[in-house]
């Protein structure tokens, strides 16, 4: 005990230094109004200084993905600065690569406002709202994944394309964190968002989104995400998921087929036990309606003694190069799982001939 | 605590870092899971964290700081045990996971241990720059194993 006492002294001090110095910091010095400008000029705003330039987006409702709630271990909220950011810190570098520290790129959560900013952004990402909802259904799609749906309030439609996502506002003990999850409703449906969520022990997001109830409200903002489905109906989709890796795909195949009904294709699914298996019934069904559609599940491990199991067995790359001819032309693919999967794949689509501009991954 | 230089420490973890890619590539060889394979292959290929830091100082600055002295404790019996660790071809992904997640936290603690002194701000710089993408690893070996693909 006796030697326990310096050690918590000189914590205490260490801490109670800190705070200090933070706390001197907001009151003492201020940074006064700063100047924040976006894209040259086409949106320009006065903010206060001593802020993050994440917080000071947000506050201008400019919302940038971000996962850990600003604390600089997410890597998602990348914006380009051309003035104003002062040096890159060491707490950015590993998200950064030596391209993207030329080019400008910093993590918005780490840069301080201390003066007049120039910033640039994707112009979608300008179009980003945030929306709130109601829980309107939940289901259990396997022992640990779990399907909620939210109606919509304010905004009360989403424009949103296959592949996108939205961050969800979670509580956490150290304030509200968002979470990214992909939209599986299809685009079509305007007034409704659905996510697939698969629980993970101890995590923030997941573990809310199993606990929520029909008519709890949500937050979330959205939609982000890149990805661009080929319009030109001749080009045949692969859609390869894994693990939980299924709302992009779904949005993507009921899309598709709402517009395109004759369109081919493919959707491959990874799963290790039959217990792990979802939506397969309802793609037989839709399946059956266009005929172009094809379904394959692979189970990676081996069935045990009483189930019965009429699918693919190993992994699914396997099934991808299995299924897949050599022909590169006319394709785009887009990937859904852990990332050592997503290689995997990527390695057949490589050696199928599909160009990397034509795949396109969401990686966990 | 003994003292050393930056290098030395530097030696250490990426003496370690090659010990952990021979590791996971006999146990990709070794197996006989296909998913310990895949996982396996793929942690081997993504281990050179070390070289990714330094990359990014220029060579100068790295001659200067290679040869200050820091304090450092040689760390600690689990990354001592994991030398003489024998490979289980029978090893389930979850178990390779549990191994990665620990030998990253290892690696954090050497870093850690230089990042926390009172030392050359590009000495700090990289140490803490290492800290962050082992956490990073971490992170995402935690999620590939709540995942349960493999």
């Amino acid at each position: 005990m006796v030697f326990l006492l310096p050690i918590l002294v000189f914590g205490g001090l260490l801490v109670g230094l800190t705070i200090a110095l933070t706390v001197a910091e907001r009151v003492l010095i201020n940074y006064g109004v700063c100047k924040l400008d976006i894209n040259a000029g086409d949106r320009e705003f006065e903010v206060d200084g001593g802020q993050t330039l994440l917080s000071a987006l947000n506050e201008v409702k400019v919302f940038i993905p971000s996962a850990c709630g600003g604390r600089g271990s997410c890597g998602h909220c990348k914006v380009t600065v051309l003035a104003g950011g002062g040096p890159v810190l060491p707490t950015e570098t590993p998200f950064l690569t030596r391209v993207q520290v030329r080019q400008g790129v910093r993590l918005a959560c780490q840069v301080k406002i201390r003066e007049d900013i120039r910033i640039k952004v994707p112009e979608e990402i300008l179009n980003v709202k945030m929306f709130s909802a109601n829980v309107s259904r939940t289901q259990a799609l396997t022992h640990d994944i779990v399907e909620v749906n939210f109606r919509l309030n304010e905004p009360a439609e989403i424009e949103q394309r296959p592949g996108q996502y939205v961050q969800l506002q979670a509580p956490s003990p150290e304030g509200p964190v968002y979470r990214a999850y992909s939209i599986s409703s299809p685009s079509y449906e305007m007034n409704d968002v659905e996510l697939i969520v698969r629980l993970v022990p101890g995590g923030i997001g997941s573990t809310y989104c199993h606990n929520l109830s029909v008519d709890d409200p949500v937050i979330f903002t959205g939609p982000y995400g890149e990805f661009r489905l080929n319009e030109d109906p001749e080009v045949e989709i692969i859609c390869v998921g894994g693990g939980c890796g299924m709302a992009p795909m779904k949005n993507i195949i009921y899309t598709v087929y709402d517009r395109w009904p004759d369109r081919k294709l493919w959707l491959f699914f990874g799963a290790r036990t039959t217990q792990d298996v979802f939506y397969l019934d309802e793609f037989k069904e839709l399946a059956g309606k266009h005929p172009n559609f094809k379904v394959i599940y692979a189970l990676s491990d081996p069935l045990g003694e009483d189930e019965e199991w009429d699918g693919e067995t190993g992994f699914i790359h396997l099934s991808v190069d299995k299924h897949i001819d050599k022909n590169g032309e006319n394709r785009q693919a887009f990937l859904c799982g852990p990332p050592p999967m997503i290689e995997a794949v990527m390695k057949v689509l490589d050696d199928k001939g599909l160009k990397g501009k034509d795949i396109f991954y969401d990686e966990f | 605590m003994s003292v050393t230089t930056v290098a030395c420490v530097l030696r250490r973890a990426s003496d370690f870092e090659c010990l952990l890619m021979d590791y996971y590539l006999s146990l990709a060889e070794q197996t006989h899971r296909e998913g310990v394979r895949l996982l396996t292959d793929y942690m081997a290929r993504h281990r050179r964290r070390l070289q990714q830091a330094l990359s990014r100082f220029p060579g100068d600055t790295y001659k200067r700081i290679s040869v200050l002295p820091i304090r450092y404790e040689p760390v600690s019996s689990e990354c001592d045990r994991f030398a003489g660790r024998t490979l289980d071809p029978d090893a389930t992904a979850e178990d390779v996971l549990d191994i990665a997640i620990e030998l990253d936290e290892c690696l954090i603690s050497i870093y850690k241990q230089v990042a926390q002194q009172d030392i050359d701000p590009d000495v700090k710089d990289l140490f803490d720059s290492l800290v962050r993408m082992e956490e990073r690893d971490e992170i995402q070996l935690k999620k590939i194993k709540a995942l349960d693909y493999f």
